[in-house]
């Protein structure tokens, strides 16, 4: 398979990028979007069940608590190998750029994490060199805001984080992308039931 | 003994029984406001410093030392400190005193010491029990995050600095 054979074919139409480009660079408080229903359903439920064979390292510090793979370019599943280079391929990169106009490097950082209850990532902005774009595709299901672990976006003053303005539930099957700067700044609230919040995520440079 | 090797001792049971439950009731009694730098920390402090903690203050005073400054924090469900540049780097003797009941490690909240080329150091609020610890210039502490498992338990922890 191809990236364009996993996604639904309709964000790959011009007319749709057109829409969500218009609304990436919109959105408040820094430009981000949410792509719902991204995968093919059949490709979404394979993907979740071979995520859950990867081995997941527990992930500790000031900042964080919760679950990580290695990235998956590493992976030694044949159908998460092939969904990575379908994903470090041109055509993701094509996409990614007309919804966001940032030109890349064609570096592709992408791992699987896991909330299980009590988790969280503290509020921090992800700048790191080369860093342009963060994408998260939830694998998440049957979360409710009431659940938490959502991803919540603050805006900034003077460079400081300041509120919550914006909240997502980890919804099924979704993709989140934001640009990284030094305004960013985001969390993964705590999740509050025993249901696991899966994701994969990282960064394109 | 313990001390002199790892700059850094716990003593549980440190107050008499009925000062410490004195101490607990007045400082549970007042009034806090909620501090947060969404990137650096999120906690209570007292409104007022209150001078309930005289009596312990004097005693740290004529065993260690003069105190320069007293801290005063409650953390409670979704409260932690984080790590970050602008944290004072600072050599020196400090205090840590908890107020609490029935917290538990799950719960979060953990003074976590982390110690170059040493391994971290965890302490668990415990009520009634002080940490005592000679800082290196390399020392930083934090309070991991209080999660939903703490309920409505909170802890108080008083920092005296000398």
């Amino acid at each position: 398979m191809s990236f364009n054979e996993l996604v639904n074919l309709e964000f790959l139409e011009n007319r749709k990028l057109v829409k969500l480009k218009k609304e990436f660079l919109r959105a408040k408080p820094f430009p981000h979007i949410r792509i719902e229903n991204f995968l093919k359903e059949e490709v979404a439920n394979k993907l979740l069940n071979e995520v859950k064979k990867e081995e997941f390292k527990e992930k500790e510090s000031d900042l964080f608590n919760f679950k990580q793979t290695d990235d998956l370019y590493f992976s030694k599943n044949k159908f998460i190998k092939n969904f990575n280079d379908d994903f470090l391929n041109w055509e993701f990169f094509s996409f990614v750029s007309q919804i966001t106009g940032k030109k890349f490097s064609g570096t592709l950082d992408m791992s699987a994490t896991l909330y299980e209850s009590c988790a969280f990532l503290l509020p921090h902005d992800d700048e790191l060199e080369g860093r342009k774009i963060a994408y998260l595709l939830y694998l998440a299901k049957g979360f409710s805001e009431k659940d938490g672990g959502a991803f919540a976006l603050y805006n900034s003053i003077k460079g400081v984080p300041a509120k919550v303005v914006k909240r997502y539930s980890p919804k099924w099957n979704s993709l989140l992308m934001f640009e990284v700067s030094e305004k960013s700044f985001h969390e993964v609230e705590e999740n509050l039931s025993k249901k696991d919040r899966f994701a994969i995520g990282g960064w394109l440079h | 003994m313990q001390f002199k090797k790892n700059k850094i001792v716990k003593l549980e049971s440190f107050l008499i029984s009925k000062n410490y439950i004195e101490l607990e009731k007045k400082l549970t009694k007042l009034k806090t406001i909620h501090n947060k730098i969404p990137d650096k920390f999120s906690f209570s402090s007292f409104v007022k410093i209150p001078n309930e903690e005289q009596g312990l203050l004097g005693f740290l005073e004529e065993v260690i030392g003069k105190v320069k400054t007293v801290e005063i924090k409650k953390f409670s469900h979704r409260d932690y400190t984080i790590l970050h540049d602008d944290l004072k780097m600072e050599k020196g003797r400090k205090v840590y005193f908890f107020i609490c009941a029935n917290w538990k490690a799950e719960f979060g909240g953990n003074l976590v010491f982390v110690r170059e080329k040493k391994d971290n150091f965890f302490v668990t609020p415990l009520g009634n029990s002080l940490v005592l610890i000679d800082k290196e210039k390399d020392t930083k502490e934090f309070v991991q995050y209080v999660n939903h498992l703490a309920g409505k338990n909170r802890f108080i922890i008083v920092e005296f600095n000398f």
